[in-house]
């Protein structure tokens, strides 16, 4: 295929050689009276010419290098997982064990039999054609120690465990520096803390998450929770995170291009053994534009890095669907495009009342077998090391830093027809004169 | 119409199998009452069951055909894997197939040689029985299925079994379809201690037979070529018809019939060789029961088709492009990614054999009572050869056969084999074949 | 009777008749190469399809009829015509058995009994022959396609009677009888018989049922509706103008008389290979069932789109930019598009610069014709000449000398480069000039149908020439393609063959020339082809003798019987 440039060049040439023979010719038939006046008028002529076939060359070139078209990279988030580090040493992260669990401060709250038997009497309820079998069902009974049978899963802050919350002593943790100080120091928008290191030796990573959640069997690797959010990411549509990277100049290197995170709909395929599948169209979910936010970065050596945006994501963990709010949100995303993949981190603020909501109704049925915690010392733990956005008046930090490890395979992001239900009524609002939200 | 299988000789020679003056295609009465009244309650002979293995794309010769010939045969590499069932297996080698100069079709004529005895006209002409369904004409009986048939290919494309090309017997293509053919709502335990005759079974016949007397007023209004095509029709309703009625009488035990369990779990679809094995090995645990349980007697088994033959993950080239493509190597002797494909075919095969020699009956194994006939297309399937095609006989066929022999046919065509086969079944087939490939010769080498 | 007579109708069926005879005789021989086809009234037995569709139109789209059986012997290309000769054996006949008794079920299972079963038994536990006649007596003259006679009426309702009365079960009763019908040869066999001609002493024609057949299953690929039944048994159909008015109605109800066309061109197309497509899960992870499953649609949806969505010129199925997508195949195509939930499927109109155009390039064609883990030029080339030009590419020869193939350089990094080495010997070349230029210039899709501008780091030459005309790209191909007179030829051929459900015979050449040439000034559009067709008289002329009822029947019911 010739390209428009060539045959411009092409033309060109044609037309100035056509020129010169022609006169050429002309001034010989016509004879040699006028020949020098009209000689410089084609001189003139082929000059012009040259000069315009040249310039069209430069803008050519100019097009081809500097106003090159910009790229777009969708993705779409095939693994969403709490980044629980692991050493391999136990012992390090977890010196004195894993939590105790609900059950265990039960026993330390009710500690004799009598105490025990007499709660059982009065809040052992199993109902009618359940026998006694279902484990599962019976201890939840465990949880209304709280006064007057308060049930702790929902009301943390009504007693006060025996038993506190372990808490991860290490000092290595997945994350990113999210408050910008070297040494968690408080600031207007954080509370003092400590600090980790990242395991390749990055400094400043605020990870208060994982100082809570890191001696939790369920969420170390092979536990319930890591397992079944695992597969739950990805089998519910709700969790469809859809990530563009727009304005991009190189794949490899690129300034300033804009990222906007959209909820999706559509299920992710899988091949024959398991992997799931890049190139898919999913579809925006424009009915919740809360969902959709929009941030500039930057990409280096294939990673990407954003700016902090406050970012409503909507989640569905362990069956329990909520919005879940990131404040101070980055990613950090390596770009692999020769797999078709990427992986990396959504880091930044958890807003705690959301975040121990999703938990007081998805987990606490179960902290008595399989997820194994106790949810006032998991919440006390919570509150006490909360460590973003202070409330004014009581200066308790109301948001606690978190980071997420996520994988993703490249999609192709499309707006819905205008006859999918999808459509909201009105069009697709973003906010277009600014990138960042409080 | 023309009539879609032409009258022979043979035809009619083999209408005399049984000497019941039966004729052929069909399980009449008598001969299922004998066979009921003659049961094993009573010590008479139990019978004999036949199956056909088949298998594309030949052998390497250097590393198939054992060095000694008779009795005892050593084991070159390829079919080391019939270590522990060797002597249970005839082994034919030197047999050529002999086409009269018609075009020997590649990936065809071989095994329509071998499975019919006629060399096809052309490549796609199936005019004549395969050599199971001649069989399942005589020893049927009236067993629950005339015949069963698997594709361990998972294709329905792929039956070596047929009465011609317009009559190809369809196959089970996956252990679960295999399953509900043979175990679903229909099967009767022949070890169950409470017996009693379903209503519904009765029920079913006579609604069959209503249809068979009705239906033959269609007969009057067709020419005579499709009066034979209806005819065939109104033997498989006839036989139908008879499988129930044999349902409402307390089957004969089984000694050895354990009733499977449902297989778990699905395989996916392909042809690569993982899943074929395990189709296949799968089928057979099936199979064997369904022969130790009395629900048939004869069988066929595709193992992989003659033409495209199996794939292997990750490899670009299906076996039958590396069959022409892959140099031999000149240490091995052979091409070594092919023979990895037919090594574990025979893998496969042995498997089969196994299972069946694992099932006791009477003072042997089922495989004692069976004979299983394996060909394939071709001998050396990169130059489509039809020279040497090999061929297995296993089992003893009641005692009529002897086995662990490595026989050699000097050049002779393979109808011996199908013939030898055909009389240890006890039918009294003369002939077998067309034009040179026409014999009445057995191997008597392997007759006791 | 003028010797015309004699010889063009009465001869050919003294022939038939002799050459059986001779047939007969002919023992311990050879059977004869099949002969020349003579018009005959066929005897087709009946496809899945066509079984799906009666059971649908007879008892409606919520009863189930679950039917798989390998797709019968192809003869000139076509699984239709080998309906003509295909036989029932006793495990063919089991899964009809089986069919039959799952819809029966349905049909009386309390679901849809009080819709499908107007009347309604005195006692629900009793039979009632009044009602039970009433219902077989609607039902089976629809599935036989005949008025039933009342003798076949009694066996029906005997049948019902005994088992309801056993059963204590009216419905149980209904059942019975319904699944015996259901295997009946009457349902099964989808039979033309033969009448007098009143117009013409001593020759046969087919009767009007026979014609409704005929027309039922060229158009909507099921057997006569009840219009349809009507016009043929009032005699309407021996009319021209009858038969007209009802080709008329057929063509004109969209949703069935695309069943028809999808039939044929399922057929023609050989879309009987999908379901055993299964790509290398290592090599195209990416090619799924589901995508097997709707590339195979999709070739139906883009051809059902031009031919009678658009009323398009056929020859432009190779051309076309309007495909159909959906999430599966997008992703493969690595196309964007939004596709509502409830849908499956959304058109798509490929731009201007997309390498694609028309079915050659879609993916269902490209992957059915390729290896589990590789394209193939070749096979390609052979199922456009096949499939698409009725030519019949030659088979390899028996002893052709692989060694020049052997082990291909590994520096051949293309398909064109390792085939080169085909089209140089002789011995291949043969057929793979045929097959392969025809192939090459598809090597711009890989084995499951995706595009690459390289193979194994190098560019792929994808020029050539067609028929005449040179060409760069797949697009260029399908262009020479769409132009090439076996295109039309042959579509002409397969539509006439399939619906005769026979090879034509030497006289049926000039009727065959001459819708071809009704179909160039028709601008090649299907409809008007096929009412060219379904108003012939050619499309009904037959030309056997009416049998002989004093004939005996040689075969039986009682036990005797030949294969």
């Amino acid at each position: 295929m010739l390209s428009k440039n060539l045959v411009i060049q092409t033309g060109l040439v044609l037309v100035c050689f056509c020129t010169i023979t022609g006169s050429l010719l002309g001034d010989f038939l016509v004879g040699k009276n006028r020949s020098v006046h009209c000689f410089g008028l084609r001189l003139t002529l082929s000059a012009t010419l040259f000069v315009a076939m040249s310039l069209i060359q430069v803008s050519a070139a100019d097009q081809d290098s500097g106003a090159a078209k910009k790229k777009t990279i969708g993705l779409v988030l095939t693994s969403w997982r709490t980044a629980v580090y692991e050493s391999g040493d136990v012992k390090a992260e977890c010196p004195d064990g894993f939590h105790f669990d609900n059950k265990e401060n039960f026993e330390k709250q009710y500690s004799t039999p009598e105490a025990r038997t007499d709660f059982a009497r009065q809040y052992l309820y199993l109902g009618p054609g359940n026998i006694g079998t279902n484990q599962l069902v019976a201890e939840q009974y465990l949880l209304m120690r709280g006064p007057n049978g308060t049930n702790v899963g929902w009301n943390p802050t009504s007693v006060v465990d025996p038993l506190p919350l372990r808490l991860v002593q290490s000092k290595t943790a997945y994350g990113l520096n999210l408050d910008g100080t070297p040494d968690g120091k408080a600031t207007p928008k954080s509370c003092k803390h400590d600090k980790f290191v990242s395991p390749n030796g990055e400094q400043g990573i605020d990870n208060q998450l994982y100082r809570i959640l890191g001696c939790s069997t369920s969420w170390r690797k092979g536990g319930h929770a890591v397992e079944f959010h695992q597969t739950e990411f990805t089998d519910a549509k709700l969790n469809r995170v859809l990530i563009e990277i727009s304005n991009i100049d190189d794949e490899k290197n690129s300034d300033n291009v804009i990222v906007t995170f959209y909820k999706g709909t559509d299920a992710i395929p899988m091949d024959a053994v398991g992997n799931r599948l890049p190139w898919q169209s999913y579809r925006m979910d424009v009915r919740f534009p809360q969902h959709i936010g929009r941030a500039r970065g930057k990409i280096v050596n294939g990673v990407l890095e954003t700016e902090p945006i406050d970012q409503y994501f909507a989640l569905s963990q362990h069956t329990f669907s909520m919005e879940r709010y990131l404040r101070g949100m980055r990613v950090r995303l390596n770009l692999a495009d020769k797999t078709a993949s990427a992986e990396g981190f959504i880091a930044g603020y958890e807003d705690l009342a959301r975040w121990y909501e999703n938990y007081a109704r998805s987990y606490s049925p179960h902290v008595n077998q399989i997820v194994l915690w106790s949810p006032p010392a998991l919440y006390a733990a919570a509150q006490q090391l909360a460590d973003g956005y202070p409330d004014p008046k009581t200066g308790q930090c109301t948001a606690i830093s978190a980071a997420y490890q996520v994988n993703a395979v490249r999609a192709l992001i499309v707006r819905p027809g205008k006859d999918d239900p999808l459509v909201a009524d009105g069009a697709l609002k973003l906010a277009e004169t600014t990138l960042t939200r409080n | 119409m023309f009539l879609s299988k032409p009258l022979t000789r043979r035809t009619v020679l083999r209408g005399m199998i049984g000497g019941v003056g039966v004729t052929l295609g069909l399980p009449l009465l008598d001969c299922y009452l004998n066979t009921n009244g003659t049961a094993l309650a009573d010590g008479a002979p139990i019978p004999v069951r036949f199956g056909t293995w088949v298998w594309g794309l030949g052998m390497d010769k250097n590393v198939f055909v054992p060095k000694k010939v008779g009795f005892d045969y050593d084991l070159p590499p390829q079919i080391a894997s019939w270590k522990d069932v060797k002597q249970h297996i005839n082994l034919f080698s030197n047999f050529n197939v002999i086409t009269d100069g018609k075009p020997a079709g590649a990936h065809f004529a071989g095994w329509v040689a071998c499975l019919t005895g006629v060399v096809p006209a052309a490549t796609g002409s199936l005019l004549y029985p395969t050599i199971d369904v001649v069989v399942a004409d005589a020893i049927a009986g009236a067993s629950r299925f005339r015949s069963v048939e698997c594709a361990a290919t998972g294709s329905l494309k792929d039956s070596y079994s047929m009465r011609s090309g317009d009559a190809i017997n369809p196959p089970a293509i996956s252990p679960i379809d295999l399953y509900t053919r043979l175990y679903g709502a229909d099967f009767q335990d022949p070890n169950a201690s409470d017996f009693k005759p379903k209503p519904s079974i009765m029920l079913q016949k006579s609604v069959l037979t209503g249809v068979r007397e009705q239906g033959a007023g269609l007969l009057k209004k067709v020419g005579a070529a499709d009066r034979d095509r209806l005819d065939q029709y109104f033997t498989s309703l006839r036989e139908v018809e008879l499988r129930l009625e044999q349902q409402l009488q307390k089957p004969p035990p089984a000694v050895s019939c354990k009733v499977p369990m449902r297989p778990e779990g699905i395989i996916p679809p392909g042809t690569d060789l993982e899943l074929v094995e395990q189709r296949h090995n799968t089928m057979v645990d099936l199979l064997t029961m369904a022969l130790a349980c009395n629900q048939t007697r004869v069988f066929s088994m595709a193992y992989s088709n003659s033409t495209s033959g199996l794939s292997k993950r990750g490899l670009e080239k299906i076996h039958h492009t590396i069959t022409h493509e892959e140099s031999v190597d000149p240490a091995l002797g052979y091409q070594p990614t092919s023979f990895m494909f037919l090594s574990r075919a025979f893998g496969s095969y042995a498997y089969l054999i196994k299972a069946l020699a694992s099932v006791p009956e009477g003072a042997g194994s089922l495989l004692d009572n069976c004979v299983v006939y394996a060909c394939s297309d071709s001998e050396n399937a990169k130059i489509h050869s039809i020279n040497g095609i090999p061929m297995m006989v296993a089992g003893k066929a009641g005692g009529r056969l002897k086995t662990g022999y490595h026989i050699d046919g000097k050049g002779a065509p393979p109808s011996p084999v199908a013939l030898t086969v055909l009389r240890a079944l006890g039918t009294s087939v003369g002939e077998w074949g067309t034009g040179s490939m026409k014999t009445t010769r057995v191997i008597s080498e392997i007759m006791t | 009777m003028t010797t015309g007579h004699w010889t063009s109708t009465l001869m050919p069926a003294f022939v038939v008749g002799g050459l059986m005879l001779v047939h007969l005789c002919a023992q311990g021989q050879e059977p004869a190469a099949a002969p020349p086809a003579v018009n005959a009234p066929v005897i087709r037995l009946m496809n899945a399809g066509q079984y799906a569709n009666e059971i649908a139109y007879v008892f409606g789209s919520d009863i189930k009829a679950p039917l798989r059986l390998p797709s019968f012997r192809r003869v000139d290309g076509l699984a239709g015509l080998g309906a003509g000769s295909a036989l029932v054996p006793a495990g063919t006949f089991n899964i009809f058995y089986g069919t039959a008794q799952a819809v029966a079920e349905q049909v009386v299972g309390p679901a849809h009994r009080d819709l499908l079963i107007p009347c309604k038994p005195k006692e629900a536990h009793m039979p009632d022959d009044v009602c039970a006649g009433q219902f077989l007596g609607k039902v089976g003259h629809l599935i036989f396609h005949r008025p039933l006679s009342a003798d076949v009426l009694r066996v029906c309702v005997k049948a019902a009677h005994e088992t309801g009365e056993r059963l204590q079960n009216f419905y149980a009763g209904l059942q019975y009888a319904l699944t015996g019908m259901l295997v009946a040869p009457e349902f099964l066999y989808l039979v033309e018989e033969v009448e007098p001609d009143p117009r013409h002493p001593g020759v046969s024609r087919l009767d009007g049922p026979s014609r409704a057949m005929r027309l039922g299953l060229l158009l909507w690929n099921a057997p006569p509706d009840v219009e349809l039944l009507r016009a043929a048994e009032s005699g309407e159909l021996q009319t021209t103008a009858g038969t007209a008015r009802q080709v008329g109605r057929m063509l004109a109800s969209p949703l069935r008389l695309e069943n028809g066309i999808r039939a044929f061109f399922s057929d023609m197309l050989l879309l009987d290979a999908f379901p055993d497509l299964v790509k290398d899960p290592i090599i195209y992870p990416d090619f799924t069932a589901k995508v097997a499953t709707d590339s195979s649609e999709q070739i139906l949806q883009i051809i059902s789109d031009q031919l009678l969505t658009r009323q398009g010129d056929y020859r432009d199925i190779f051309t076309t930019r309007r495909i159909f997508l959906t999430q599966a195949l997008a992703t493969l195509y690595r196309i964007p598009i939004s596709i509502p939930s409830s849908l499956d499927w959304a058109p798509y109109d490929l731009p201007d610069n997309d390498p694609r155009a028309g079915i050659l390039t879609q993916v269902g064609f490209l992957s059915v014709n390729s290896h589990p883990g590789r394209s193939s030029a070749t096979r390609r080339g052979k199922a456009l000449r096949e499939n698409f030009m009725c030519q019949t590419v030659p088979e390899p020869p028996p002893n052709v000398d692989f060694s020049a193939i052997e082990n291909p350089d590994p520096r051949l990094r293309t398909a064109r480069e390792r085939l080169d080495m085909h089209r140089k010997n002789p011995v291949c070349a043969g057929c793979h000039k045929i097959t392969d230029p025809l192939g090459l210039p598809l090597e711009s899709f890989d084995g499951a149908g995706k595009f690459r501008a390289t193979e194994n780091g190098a560019e792929i030459d994808t020029s050539g020439s067609f028929s005449g005309k040179q060409f760069q790209d797949a697009r260029g191909l399908a262009a020479a393609v769409h132009d090439d007179p076996a295109i039309t030829s042959c579509l002409v051929r397969r539509l006439y063959e399939y619906g005769v459900g026979r090879r034509i015979s030497a006289e049926e050449k000039s009727v065959v020339r001459d819708l071809e040439s009704g179909f160039k000034d028709a601008g090649y559009r299907f409809v008007p082809l096929l009412r060219a067709i379904a108003t012939s008289a050619a499309f009904y002329s037959i030309s056997a003798t009416v049998p002989d009822a004093t004939r005996t029947l040689s075969t039986s019911l009682a036990g005797s019987s030949r294969h």
